[in-house]
């Protein structure tokens, strides 16, 4: 298969002079003769749109005579509607970008491109005609935007100096997106009102707390709030550095990714915002706080406390016909979240914070190698929702964790719970939380299982240890409760593709280098969730998962010293130490299985009926992704199932194409088209 | 009459709508072939249908055996024809191009024939605002019922029925995530005169009661006319079909008919852009 990516190449010679020209490789030459000739050069990748399998497309001229930009916003769909009426030399003039100009169409007529224009429903065109391979004025097509109506009411200053200097940052990074939102991206317009909203509320909290006296508590949240409204600045201004860039006229609008300097990447932005979206949309229909809230915290069921003596059973099985504990009980809509805000980061790579989510910029250009998939958002995602469960479990404001009087109350309660011999029932949001507690007391302790129990004395364990149990061992009780999140929801518990997903990618990460052990228990412990077989015997079920998928990755040319060391660490005498591990792993995430796996939620992802790939299967080898497949009208595209395929293929050594870039682009401007129909909140 | 060379299995087809001139596609994927058509004209089911048959040319055996044929003169034909260019053996292969109005139904025998073949021939007719005809069959399951079968006034004052005669259904399991089913294939005469069929498709006419997501992806369905079978098909969500030919191309030219009958059925029919062969290959399986 050859390489399909084209760079199209803008070099300003003298200023407002432009050469215009179409190169088949990444332009290295030509940024190196721009630097001896101190000229600007800007440059993005451009895709053919329209392949036949089997053959490479038709090279594209090096100098085209005209290049019409449409700013589709859902190019996928435009595709699809385009293809009918394009001549053959059309199709094969017809390509698509990363940027808000997402279609372009080479050696194309101004009347030609307007009539495109109106039959995909565009609101802008931009047309450029080159002459002698120099471009000449630009033109700029565009439909009047129609009156806004909900123009959010504006921040006002405080006369706080500190806080003035975020509000006017908030501000304008606002006016700047609503303005580009309303031609480019109209769904996100929501967004900002709940952004401005939100500052409001923490500016308003913020004044209040300055009236009250001075103390400690006090300045820590104040300084919580500050640190609020830093991380919205900073990601509002991500957003229009990567989101409006590339825009009209196109020229003037330099993206600041060097490598996409011309178009930009807002189509890629559009992706990633679409995506997240459509995960935030799926959980909305069951808000984890207000059930833990609600119902969790008045219904009585005995949680198991004795980790040595952990047997797992049947009530932990995903069981027919059972319906699951989460989707009980009445409606529970999450109507108030913010929604993140989503960026690409060079330094970050993917991260999730409070309000912002992150992807890693190699996603750009090989988003379908398993360190840079998208699927690792959906994994960020999921740090989001748990951290909306541990909030609910263990504290009800900012940083409040550790406040005194409510860790007395955990710790009796905790106390309480661990020594009743019975196993009487409790409050099964203080159960959860209990449960959590003893994972961070079993980690704490962590020693080879043993035959004889501890003493009396041993069991004790005092409040500072109690609370020093959690903080030190609290992430580790998160990323749990995460991967169970990941693995049910996003990979649709399909055991041996989240490993292979998961080792995939960890091969380039530092930490399960440095602690193969814990990411091994980690992993073991996700894929025996909801077999509710007896923890040696989930252990060994797993381990032989892991290791064929091992296997299966080596087959396809995945190769790692991390492998070695996790079939080390299976062998033994460390295959006890693991097992040590594993147990309290598989008792807390049999515990998150029984009580967050939601039908509702799943079933809002998958998308059976209305996705076109999906073919009645949520198996991921079966989603029959095709990159020569365009939108249709009513069907949805699961953002989620679409980016696991690429995976899939990308581990089965066998992915849909040869060309990272090309497929990269393609599977975002896939998921960036997802429209109003993708919510799933019908 | 037109004797098809693989008449003795299936074809793949794909049914295309356009408002370009007959002539003009014809001839437009006639280039695509090494040799002319042959075309023959026939009144069926009241209205006038153009056959047109063709041989593709190619270096692939699409096909796995070679069938001989003895001849009444006591010559042997051997199928695929071939024939030596350069160094090269070269296989010809039916391919049909039935026309009636602006519906167009394109037939070949094998599956990989029609996913190399049929882009070329969508990029043939770039530029004639084609479109692929898909049947939703989920909603024709729904339509069909439990008893498999609908009934729609027939050409001469008579019944006509649609009844259906293969159903592959998908089962998934959106709670529990388990893979104890994933697939039933059902095949008959007349599947709805079944128990099990009206047992298998109640989830999915009725799904909010079943406590598995099942799915329709492969769906077929014969046209009965006083009691007599006279067309039939397989079709999955996107838009390619098996059908028989037979000798005499009799299926293939009244499957016009069979669809105005599907067409009668409310939200069933509808149009893509996409080439159905590049969707999905469930229908190689059918």
């Amino acid at each position: 298969m050859g390489r399909f990516t084209y760079y199209l190449i803008l070099t300003e010679e003298a200023p407002a002079q432009f050469k215009v020209k179409i190169e088949s490789d990444v332009p290295l030459v030509t940024l190196h003769s721009a630097m001896e000739s101190q000229a600007d050069v800007r440059y993005s990748p451009i895709l053919p749109a329209y392949l036949v399998p089997n053959e490479t497309p038709p090279s594209p001229p090096s100098t085209p005579n005209t290049i019409a930009f449409l700013f589709a916003a859902r190019p996928y769909q435009a595709l699809g509607r385009l293809k009918p009426d394009l001549t053959l030399a059309e199709i094969e003039a017809t390509f698509f970008t990363e940027g808000l100009a997402s279609i372009i169409i080479l050696n194309c007529g101004l009347e030609r491109a307007l009539a495109l224009k109106a039959l995909i429903g565009c609101s802008t065109v931009e047309f450029w005609s080159v002459r002698d391979g120099r471009l000449e004025t630009p033109s700029v097509h565009s439909d009047p935007q129609p009156r806004t109506e909900n123009v959010p009411p504006a921040l006002e200053a405080t006369r706080d100096d500190v806080l003035d200097v975020y509000i006017e940052q908030i501000s304008a990074s606002v006016t700047t997106l609503w303005t580009s939102y309303g031609v480019y991206f109209p769904e996100e317009r929501p967004t900002l009102i709940r952004i401005l909203q939100l500052t409001k509320d923490l500016i308003a909290r913020h004044i209040e707390l300055s009236k009250d006296k001075a103390s400690i508590v006090k300045l820590r949240q104040s300084n919580a709030i500050i640190s609020a409204l830093v991380e919205i600045s900073a990601s509002l201004s991500y957003s229009v550095t990567q989101g409006t860039s590339g825009a009209v006229p196109i020229v003037s609008n330099r993206s600041p990714f060097p490598h996409h300097s011309l178009l930009g990447i807002g189509g890629e932005i559009r992706a990633l915002t679409k995506f997240v979206r459509y995960v935030e949309s799926a959980f909305k229909r069951r808000s984890a706080a207000s059930i833990i809230d609600k119902q969790y915290s008045t219904k009585n069921v005995p949680v198991p406390h004795s980790i040595a003596k952990y047997e797992s059973g049947p009530e932990y099985a995903f069981a027919p016909s059972v319906a699951e504990e989460f989707d009980c009980g009445g409606e529970f809509r999450d109507d108030e979240d913010v929604p993140l805000l989503v960026q690409f980061s060079l330094r970050h790579g993917f991260k999730e914070s409070k309000f912002s989510i992150t992807a890693a910029s190699e996603s750009l250009t090989a988003e379908s190698l398993p360190a840079w998939t998208l699927m690792t958002l959906s994994h960020e995602m999921m740090h989001s929702r748990v951290r909306d469960i541990f909030q609910a479990l263990f504290g009800t404001t900012w940083e409040d964790d550790d406040s005194p009087s409510q860790w007395d109350g955990f710790y009796q309660h905790f106390n309480q719970w661990y020594r009743d011999e019975q196993g009487s029932a409790v409050a099964l949001a203080a159960g959860i939380r209990n449960a959590v507690m003893n994972f961070c007391l079993a980690m704490e302790r962590e020693a080879a299982v043993g035959k004889v129990s501890r003493s009396d004395s041993e069991r004790q364990v005092s409040r500072a240890e109690f609370l020093n149990a959690y903080l030190k061992h609290k992430r580790l009780a998160t990323e749990i409760f995460v991967h169970f999140h990941d693995f049910y929801f996003a990979y649709a518990a399909q055991s041996k593709l989240y490993v292979m997903s998961l080792w995939a990618s960890w091969t380039t990460v530092a930490a399960p280098v440095a602690r193969p052990l814990e990411y091994l228990a980690r992993t073991l412990a996700t894929i025996s969730s909801g077999t509710g077989t007896a923890p040696r015997a989930a252990f060994e079920g797993a381990a032989e998962i892991l290791e064929e998928a091992l296997d299966s990755l080596e087959s396809v040319g995945f190769k790692s010293a991390l492998f070695a060391e996790v079939r080390r660490l299976l062998k033994e005498p460390d295959r006890e130490r693991c097992f040590a591990r594993f147990k309290p792993a598989y008792y807390l995430i049999d515990q998150v299985r029984r009580y967050f796996a939601s039908r509702s939620v799943a079933s809002a992802i998958d998308r059976l009926e209305t996705d076109p790939f999906a073919d009645g299967s949520t198996i991921a080898t079966e989603y029959a992704a095709s990159v020569y497949v365009f939108g249709d009208v009513g069907k949805v595209v699961s953002p989620i199932r679409y980016s696991l395929n690429a995976l899939v293929r990308q581990l089965s050594g066998e992915p849909a194409i040869g060309d990272l870039q090309w497929l990269t682009a393609w599977n975002s401007m896939v998921i960036s088209s997802a429209g109003d129909e993708s919510s799933v909140d019908t | 009459m037109l004797i098809p060379d693989f008449s003795n299995q299936p074809y793949i087809a794909e049914v295309i709508r356009t408002r370009a001139a007959s002539a003009d596609v014809i001839s437009a994927i006639g280039r695509l072939l090494p040799g002319e058509w042959m075309r023959e004209t026939a009144i069926v089911d009241g209205t006038e249908i153009l056959t047109c048959h063709g041989f593709i040319l190619s270096p692939v055996p699409y096909h796995r055996a070679v069938r001989k044929v003895r001849n009444s003169d006591g010559t042997v034909v051997t199928f695929p024809r071939s024939k030596t260019i350069g160094k090269d053996e070269q296989y010809f292969y039916d391919l049909f191009v039935v026309n009636r109005n602006g519906q167009f139904v394109i037939a070949a025998p094998f599956y990989g024939l029609a996913r190399d073949y049929f882009p070329k021939i969508d990029r043939a007719l770039a530029g004639r605002r084609i479109a692929y005809e898909t049947l939703n069959i989920t909603n024709m399951v729904v339509k069909l019922g439990t008893q498999g079968r609908m009934a729609f006034p027939g050409s001469n004052d008579e019944e006509d029925a649609i009844i259906v005669t293969r159903c592959h259904l998908a089962y998934d399991d959106p709670e529990e995530r388990r893979r104890d089913i994933e697939q039933i294939q059902l095949t008959g005469a007349n599947l709805g005169a079944t128990k099990i069929y009206a047992e298998l498709v109640r989830p999915v006419i009725s799904p909010k009661s079943a406590a598995l997501t099942v799915t329709p992806v492969l769906f077929g369905f014969a046209l009965f006319a006083d009691g007599v079978k006279k067309a039939g098909a397989t079709t999955d969500r996107h838009g390619n079909f098996k059908v028989s030919v037979g000798p005499g191309v009799r299926q293939l030219k009244r499957l016009f008919r069979m669809l105005d009958g599907i067409q009668g059925m409310q939200a069933v029919v509808s149009t893509t852009s996409n080439v159905p062969i590049l969707h999905s290959g469930a229908i190689e399986a059918a």
